[in-house]
């Protein structure tokens, strides 16, 4: 019996071992690449497209990936300029007529990852989703590619012209301040086409000849194609969803969590990358992110700016901090519809003599860049310096000095002349820095008469077109290059002129602005603009926010740049110094 | 009892459906998915309002638009699925499935361990009531309950990921340092002991002088840097768990029970060499099958011993070949860690701050577990932390309620030992309401722990529902909602199902 | 506050506590602690055990002294308090916003004052707390109570109703809150609005366990004679069960008040609890979670205080669970030994009746300043 029983467990045992060799792995191939050209980035949101032209896709991780895996006939540096990138192609603007024409042409011999040319498809196709040419103007109609820009513009010079397999051109019929930044380079037709079930042939011709606004079962494969094939949030199985032109592809992806990118081997950029590979990492939380950098799992962080990231960033050894003015800022408007105490010009520079600007730069931002000033233009920014400087000379800001918050109150008394006006302010109570803008303009305004109300609300952007306040805060953010947004803020009846503002000289500069391509001129017109904006006691701006940017200091090349791709605009300039 | 189920089961769907209209009308009301687009200054804001409007069907008014949504939730009983997209244009049903698994790999070890430290503090405390032991279990557990999770979490970071891969550097711990880390030891030690003054002095040196001499043997071999356990290691302490096992099960009067626990530990000794060979090339169903044969040779080795009590012999067998096979383990991933820590995408830095993984690391079946286990290190200490008091604080009010019990005191008076009345009366069935609120807590788990998840970047159940929230994305919330509600609806009815089987005095309506 | 670790903090309020009342110990009389109740009413059986609790007592006079601090620092609503300094105004920065003699516990960043920030917060906090548990206590009692003594339809639906309370996100509810204030409730309004939405999801594990309790209290003896005196169903409920659970209710209301505390704080760092200019302590330390390492102050004073009322309110909650409960005494062999060995030794009645005359061992002196182990005095 008890032998038996021996022999069973022995028996089991055997039968383990085999289970046991019959589930290892063959053979460990364990060639770990030492990678020391390796950087890893922080970014905040997770990765769900590689088109980040569509509505779905628009996000900023998206954006950051296509950046570095997409390059074309320009790019925006630091300083806000547009680049023009000669290696890839050139592009120029000549008169026309009443309009202009714009030619765009690809070098000889540029390349996708996969060895096919960039030609004439790839033109096409990026200009049949930009400009929205084929989507039906009636809302329930046909509509194709869903681009989540702004299509007006190349819209607007109707079918392009192709003089050779690699250029194509555009006839806008009015000039277009604009030219330089609405079209580039999209997806690679070949792929898209080959996703639509076609040859590139067909989708050529199909572009070439389709009717706007009417059916056509080709083109709606190639739009479907383009709009929803490149949603992914894991490394896609297609690998001819990463080719791209840009200097790194995407190589690895794990859900939710980072973003593999390796340096393209065919890049035919100037400046090849130093860098083999670049990781982007999931990190959500502010101050998670510079736990990480400090402790070394990512090497540049961009992180949400506050008081202690900031101050807690330039504590740390070992890296390079750099806090700069953001491309957002806050200001104060005043509705100025009718009934409002505020359609009375005295009322309003009253109230915006109240506003402690000085004492809010001080406390709130500060702190976080010492270098942090009174922002005194509703059109520039600081990082656009010499026109900032100039039209600070000429548009009335100085109307609204604030150092001396007594005399300003003194002088707004005198204005109000005894009203005692109720000003409901909206704002978004969520925002902590709002909260504190709010308790300081209230503080300081009840001084001069002015019964202040807080309406501050979470709801606030709901709210803000209902009118049913008197002065709001809140923030706008500058892309920096375009000039669209004079006429979208300001100009009457404009769906962002939340005020009731009109002006006919500013709504006829927002209209001028956009018909011309004479630079001077287009400055000329802002900064006039900027002027009735002050002049018209229209609200103010206060400050604009803190970008700050966290690096270590082995990293070369790093060029932060404010707004929206703060690190990887120029990767490719990136390298380890010794 | 099975038509109870049944019956349960359809309110909880109605249950759901109620629920389910309520929380989509509240989404509604709580953000608009235009807010952003409303205030932005890009020229075709126009263009991508109505964009969103046409892909949340947002021209709908809420309580219409559940229908739609529902519609496409009752396609789950066709075979096809609709929970919608998020804004990203994702569908759905991919995030719930990704949030799941994170939600898991983070929450499931600390549940895990929370209930086996929890309860065990519980239980040890009870039997000493109002002694030292007792009051620094409650106050610890207490003070840790009271922690804020994300200050948790953050002291976490500071000290044991950032503090830690400093100290690798140079891993030499200073005198200083050593004699302070062994007088808190000690002092702990002379305050969890008990008995007479003498014993617990003496406790707390040993305390002292066994901390003392493990910081200096540390230091002294680098040990963080190349950790092992070999033979030296694994005999002391596979005889202590055979001992226990022994102890806790069958008592150490059970000769034979304590010759299996033995002979598992020679065993595992001896199977020590000849399966290096084999978990160099291991994959994660071979530690699973070498755990199970270890269990399997212990139960079977405690049955041939035979004897007038086989199965305790098997139980002690079964776990002391579950530690030998832990301990095995441990050392093959210790062996692994040197090269762990070289590895030029860890730095000589390997305790991470967040995330769930090092991407694009290369290497083998143990080095990619020493990588998930160093991520889920923080996470899992934070989560067990938290929620370790509510399972003392409960499985001590348990066994106190229990050790009080008259059959307890028949028990005693009968003369049975002290330690068959602890394990064979008492604990078990202070096992029982324990049981229930186990049952409930796992269907909780999968509600993810929304701030820790945050603070150490996993996209698990929490996130998802919260990061949606405050985008007003409404379907993941929605997604996220559905689950967790059907999870908790039948672990509630598991639960009660649970206690009715284990307490014959509850009896559940049928 | 994630629904697991929010869950695991309602845990605690789920411990059973026996449904023993002194009435049943008096009836079973197998217990020698019966013998310190006899001739006392419950009240002041429960007030002497809780009062030899030592640290139980010293929290509650933590807890006492905190709310007055809190109350006579800076005043409610118009009244005026003691300290200099309102939770709202900014002042000149001094000493780089760290605690000196002018603001003790320093400054934030616009230059409030942190001390009169953290007095508003704690007055904020108790408001919330009381709120929520008032109201948590009061529907938790009553569903629990009505399902647990008419059972049938009643307990379904009541429980099915707790099932779908359970499942509903509090985040959500909070979000929504979020949205409506300012337009709909402002200033304290938001604070107390909060508290009630709070408490309107809090009870349900309150009512699961005053049900069980009341499934057990509804089949004793007593019950019966009431009814058979002719008692009405809200008499019997009101005046017969309602004090045997009382334990459990307090106990178990004290329990959840420290969850409510860290629910607060758990929703203030998710951006859905109370929100400036107005403050909690939640949201103050949530607020300066990130000045942890760089203005520790800002950090540290309101995340101690929340530490102390919460630590402070545990204890109190289990020192009054231990004196609702007379049979939850350990059973302690060696100390029995010992009192045995005495007993002989001294020819003592086991009643202990005449221990004050007893030469105390230095072992028992030792136990005696450990708050309940009375058995003996």
């Amino acid at each position: 019996m008890t032998k038996k029983r021996a022999y069973s467990a022995l028996g089991l045992s055997a039968v383990c071992a085999l289970t046991l060799s019959a589930c290892a792995t063959s053979g460990s191939s364990n060639n770990a690449t030492t990678n020391d050209s390796s950087v890893s980035i922080a970014i905040t949101n997770v990765f769900s497209s590689l088109n980040t032209g569509t509505s779905t896709g628009n996000s900023d991780t998206n954006g950051i990936i296509s950046s570095m895996t997409n390059t074309g006939f320009y790019t925006v540096t630091d300083k806000f300029e547009v680049r023009h990138n000669d290696w890839f192609g050139t592009y120029q603007m000549s008169p026309e007529g009443e309009g202009i024409k714009v030619d765009y042409t690809v070098n000889e011999g540029q390349k996708w990852s996969d060895g096919n040319d960039i030609d004439k498809g790839d033109l096409l196709l990026a200009w049949a989703a930009i400009s929205g040419h084929f989507n039906s103007q009636d809302e329930n109609g046909v509509q194709y590619f869903d681009y989540a820009g702004d299509s007006s513009g190349l819209a607007a010079a109707g079918k392009p012209t192709t003089k050779d397999d690699r250029s194509i051109s555009f006839t806008y019929p009015t000039a277009f301040a604009d030219w330089e930044t609405v079209y580039d380079l999209s997806k690679p037709a070949h792929v898209v086409a080959e996703l639509a079930g076609m040859t590139e042939a067909e989708l050529v011709e199909t572009l070439e000849s389709a009717t706007p606004g009417e059916n056509n079962d080709k083109l709606t494969k190639i739009a479907e194609a383009w709009n929803t094939a490149y949603d992914t949030t894991t490394k896609p199985s297609d690998e001819k969803l990463l080719v791209g032109n840009g200097p790194y592809l995407v190589s690895d992806v794990i859900e939710n969590q980072s973003v593999t990118l390796t340096a393209n081997p065919n890049y035919q950029g100037s400046t090849k990358p130093a860098i083999q590979e670049v990781v982007l990492k999931v990190l959500p939380d502010a101050a998670g992110q510079v736990q990480a950098l400090q402790n070394g799992e990512v090497d540049a962080v961009a992180p949400q700016a506050s008081i202690d990231t900031v101050s807690q960033l330039e504590g740390l050894s070992g890296v390079v901090t750099t806090p700069q003015a953001d491309q957002a800022y806050d200001h104060l408007d005043l509705n100025m519809q009718e009934g409002s105490p505020f359609a009375d010009a005295n009322v309003r520079k009253a109230f915006l003599l109240t506003v402690p600007r000085q004492d809010i730069v001080d406390k709130l931002i500060k702190p976080m860049n010492s270098d942090a000033k009174v922002l005194n233009s509703q059109l520039y920014l600081v990082s656009d310096a010499e026109n900032y400087a100039k039209t600070v000379q000429s548009n009335n800001s100085s109307d609204y000095p604030s150092n001396d918050m007594d005399a300003n109150i003194a002088k707004a008394k005198e204005l109000l002349n005894g009203q005692t006006p109720t000003i409901r302010i909206l704002y978004n109570s969520k925002n902590s820095n709002r909260v504190n803008t709010f308790q300081m303009i209230k503080e300081s305004a009840e001084k001069a008469g002015f019964v202040v109300v807080d309406s501050g609300s979470e709801q606030w952007s709901s709210m803000l077109a209902g009118g049913d306040y008197e002065a709001s805060i809140f923030g706008w953010v500058s892309s920096g290059v375009g000039n669209g947004t004079l006429g979208q803020i300001f100009k009457s009846g404009s769906s962002s002129n939340f005020t009731s503002y009109s002006n006919s000289t500013v709504d006829e500069a927002a209209e001028n602005i956009m018909r011309t391509t004479d630079t001077a001129r287009i400055e000329e017109l802002k900064m006039q603009a900027d002027g009735e904006l002050f002049k018209d006691a229209y609200g103010l701006p206060l400050f604009q926010s803190v970008a700050v940017t966290s690096y270590n200091e082995n990293l070369q090349g790093v060029k932060p740049k404010p707004g929206q791709y703060p690190l990887t605009w120029n990767i490719e300039e990136w390298s380890y110094g010794k | 009892m099975l038509m109870y189920s049944v019956r349960r089961l359809i309110t909880a769907v109605f249950i759901l459906l109620g629920a389910s209209f309520l929380v989509y009308n509240l989404v509604a009301i709580a953000g608009n998915p235009l807010e952003e687009l409303l205030v932005s200054n890009s020229p075709n804001k126009e263009q991508l309002i109505a964009q969103r409007v046409e892909a949340l069907n947002l021209d709908v008014p809420a309580p219409v638009r559940y229908f739609m949504w529902l519609g496409g939730i009752l396609g789950c009983f066709a075979g096809q699925c609709d929970f919608g997209q998020n804004l990203a244009g994702t569908p759905v049903t991919q995030l719930l499935a990704n949030a799941i698994y994170q939600t898991l790999t983070l929450v499931l070890a600390s549940t895990i361990l929370s209930i086996l430290i929890g309860v065990s503090l519980g239980i040890v405390s009870a039997l000493r009531q109002y002694s030292a032991l007792d009051y620094t279990v409650t106050f610890a557990s207490f003070l840790f309950f009271s922690l804020p999770s994300f200050w948790i979490a953050v002291l976490l970071k500071e000290f044991l990921a950032i503090g830690f891969n400093d100290f690798l550097r140079n891993p030499v711990v200073t005198i200083p340092t050593t004699l302070l880390i062994s007088l808190i030891a000690g002092i702990f030690w002379y305050s969890a002991s008990f008995g007479k003054q003498r014993t617990r002095y003496l406790m707390g040196l040993v305390g002292f002088l066994l901390t003392a001499g493990m910081i200096v043997f540390v230091s002294a071999t680098q040990w963080f840097l190349t950790p092992f356990l070999g033979i030296p290691f694994m005999l002391p302490l596979g005889l202590g768990a055979a001992v226990l096992f022994t102890y806790l099960v069958a008592g150490l009067r059970n000769r034979r029970a304590l010759g299996t626990g033995l002979g598992m530990v020679l065993v595992g000794l001896i199977a020590y060499f000849p399966l290096q060979g084999l978990l160099a090339q291991a994959t994660l169903l071979m530690v699973v099958i070498i755990l199970a044969a270890f269990m399997a040779l212990g139960w079977v080795l405690g049955l041939l011993a035979g004897g007038y009590d086989r199965g305790q012999g098997a139980r002690v067998g079964l776990l002391t070949g579950l530690a030998m096979a832990l301990l095995i383990i441990a050392d093959r991933f210790m062996q692994a860690w040197p090269e762990y820590i070289s590895n030029s995408r860890i730095k000589g830095r390997p305790i991470p701050t967040a995330n769930a993984s090092t991407p694009n690391l290369q290497g083998d079946f143990w080095v990619l577990g020493i990588d998930t286990m160093t991520h889920i290190l923080l996470p899992t200490i934070a989560l067990t932390l938290i929620s370790l008091a509510s399972y003392s604080r409960f499985s001590r009010a348990s066994m106190l309620e229990i050790m009080n019990q008259d059959y307890i005191r028949t028990a005693r008076a009968k003369g049975v030992s002290e330690r068959a009345v602890v394990m064979k009366h008492a604990f078990r069935n202070a096992l029982i309401p324990l049981a229930t609120i186990i049952a409930m807590d796992i269907g909780g788990i999968i509600g993810g722990a929304a701030i820790t998840e945050r603070i150490f970047a996993f996209k698990g159940m929490g996130t998802l529902f919260l990061d949606s929230l405050a985008h007003t994305d409404p379907n993941p919330v929605m997604g996220v909602f559905l689950v967790t509600g059907l999870m908790a609806l039948i672990f509630n009815l598991v639960a009660d199902l649970l206690y009715s089987a284990l307490d014959p005095r509850v009896r559940v309506k049928a | 506050m994630s629904s697991q670790e929010q869950k695991s903090s309602q845990k605690l309020a789920k411990e059973p506590t026996t449904e023993t009342t002194a009435m049943r110990a008096v009836e079973t009389n197998l217990d020698i602690r019966a013998q310190e109740s006899v001739g006392k009413t419950q009240g002041q059986i429960v007030r002497k055990r809780f009062r030899q609790n030592t640290g139980a007592v010293v929290s509650l006079i933590i807890l006492l002294l905190i709310f007055l601090l809190s109350i006579t620092s800076i005043g409610v609503g118009p009244i005026p308090g003691w300290w200099r300094y309102n939770y709202n105004d900014m002042h000149p920065i001094i000493n780089g916003a760290a605690p000196n003699a002018q603001h003790w516990f320093g400054q934030d960043a616009t230059g409030r004052d942190l001390f009169a920030m953290t007095m508003r917060g704690i007055q904020n906090t108790f408001l919330v707390v009381v709120l929520i548990t008032g109201i948590a206590g009061f529907l938790g009692v009553l569903f629990g109570g009505l399902a647990g003594y008419y059972r049938g339809w009643v307990e379904a639906v009541i429980m099915r109703f707790t099932d779908m309370i359970i499942i509903i996100p509090l985040m959500l509810l909070t979000a929504v809150l979020g949205k409506l204030a300012g337009s709909y409730f402002t200033g304290v309004w938001n604070t107390v609005m909060f508290g009630v939405v709070v408490g309107l999801l809090f009870w349900s594990s309150l009512a699961r366990l005053v049900r069980a309790e009341f499934l057990t209290l509804r089949e004793r003896e007593f019950v019966d004679a009431a009814r058979l005196a002719g008692a009405s169903d809200m008499r019997i409920i009101f005046k017969h069960i309602l004090p045997n659970a009382i334990g459990v209710v307090t106990v178990s209301i004290s329990l959840m008040m420290s969850s409510a505390i860290l629910t607060e704080t758990g929703l203030s760092y998710l951006g859905f609890g109370i929100k400036a200019p107005d403050w909690s302590l939640g949201s103050l330390i949530s607020a300066n979670q990130s000045a942890f390492a760089t203005r520790p102050w800002l950090f540290w004073f309101p995340g101690l205080f929340i530490l102390a009322i919460s630590l402070a309110i545990n204890f109190v909650g289990d020192g009054l669970r231990d004196a609702f409960d007379p049979r939850q005494k350990k059973f302690n062999p060696k100390k029995a030994k010992e009192r045995t060995a005495h007993s002989a030794e001294n020819g003592l009645g086991i009643d202990g009746s005449q221990q004050a005359s007893v030469q105390v061992s230095p072992w028992q002196e030792q136990a005696k300043s450990q708050p309940a182990s009375k058995s003996s005095s």
